[in-house]
């Protein structure tokens, strides 16, 4: 699991990621012909990754792999055209997605493996805009055969394991309130979660979220305010009990489009010889 | 965690719509009130000696 942060500003994009990244690895089949997973994880991985245009960049959360390759990998391997009309942007990241996914089912269909068995991905990528200053951020979800692809217009937006980080932008954590829906009756009957969940989003009260005014914020305070709400979940993992599913030092990589298009890499971790400490 | 995270991720969602709506006086809210504020003197001393 992955914790990763998207932050949108008027003139960039901050993606935030934590290194720990798991994978599940097909060890074989039982005698039922089931086929048999285990986890494993590894607390340097990197999870974002430019394209080879240098115009997008894409942060992975869920399942490391798409089908025979990392998804980091596919993305620097990847060139995703601007297309000549704003309009067309959002089918051709379909397109982009789509084609992944065929990776994906391919992979999983040739090892006989089942659909409900197939690792869930998902892929936050933004790409650099055509008529304005600000860059475009997308959802990309792997879970079923076919990918579910969506804008991410929400200007701070976490993916992977993120409830310590969601509670508190929010003020609140999911299983609270569900706890709470399941509490509150009307006579004999719960209110239940559609309708608490409802008048948390019509609240009248001024959430931390709805106060962080993101579009003006400089490049380097929504770095620092990225990197403090993935640390946050790492250090809310690392002290409660349970295996932690986040960890490792912050990677960030930054798209930015003033006051030149580039992608800015700041890595929280060096690569060194594990004996000497060289940096290679 | 991925039936938590469908619930959060639809929250997250709706926020771009919420914001908008903020911003535009569909959903009205009290003035907010100082973030970091001090204690009175009175409540500090309260505090203290309790």
């Amino acid at each position: 699991m992955t914790i990763a942060v998207s932050i949108i500003t008027n003139s960039a994009v901050v993606f935030a990621a934590d290194s720990k990244l798991t994978t599940r690895g097909l060890v074989g089949f039982d005698n039922a012909g089931k086929p048999q997973f285990l986890n494993q994880t590894y607390d340097n991985a990197t999870k974002i990754a430019r394209s080879s245009l240098g115009n997008a960049m894409g942060v992975v959360a869920g399942g490391g792999a798409i089908g025979p390759t990392s998804v980091t990998d596919y993305i620097a391997a990847s060139s995703i055209p601007l297309p000549e009309k704003p309009e067309e942007h959002a089918g051709q990241i379909q397109k982009f997605a789509e084609t992944m996914a065929k990776l994906r089912a391919d992979y999983w269909k040739g090892l006989n493996v089942p659909l409900e068995e197939w690792p869930a991905t998902a892929v936050m990528l933004a790409t650099a805009p055509f008529n304005s200053t600000t860059p475009r951020v997308w959802h990309l979800l792997f879970a079923a055969e076919y990918p579910k692809v969506q804008e991410i217009e929400t200007r701070i937006y976490l993916e992977g394991s993120y409830d310590g980080a969601y509670s508190l932008l929010y003020g609140y954590r999911s299983d609270v309130m569900d706890a709470l829906a399941a509490d509150l009756k009307v006579g004999e009957t719960a209110v239940g979660e559609e309708a608490v969940y409802k008048s948390l989003n019509g609240a009248k009260v001024l959430r931390p979220i709805d106060k962080i005014a993101t579009r003006v914020m400089p490049v380097q305070d929504a770095i620092d305010l990225a990197v403090f709400l993935a640390t946050t979940q790492v250090q809310m993992e690392r002290f409660l009990p349970g295996d932690a599913v986040c960890g490792g030092p912050i990677d960030v990589m930054v798209l930015k489009t003033a006051p030149k298009q580039e992608i800015l890499w700041l890595p929280g971790k060096e690569v060194r010889h594990p004996i000497t400490g060289k940096l290679l | 965690m991925k039936a938590l995270n469908e619930r959060l991720q639809k929250m997250q969602e709706a926020q771009a719509a919420r914001q908008d709506a903020l911003q535009e006086g569909r959903i009205r809210v009290e003035p907010p009130k100082p973030e970091k504020t001090e204690p009175a003197a009175e409540d500090r001393q309260k505090k203290t000696s309790s």
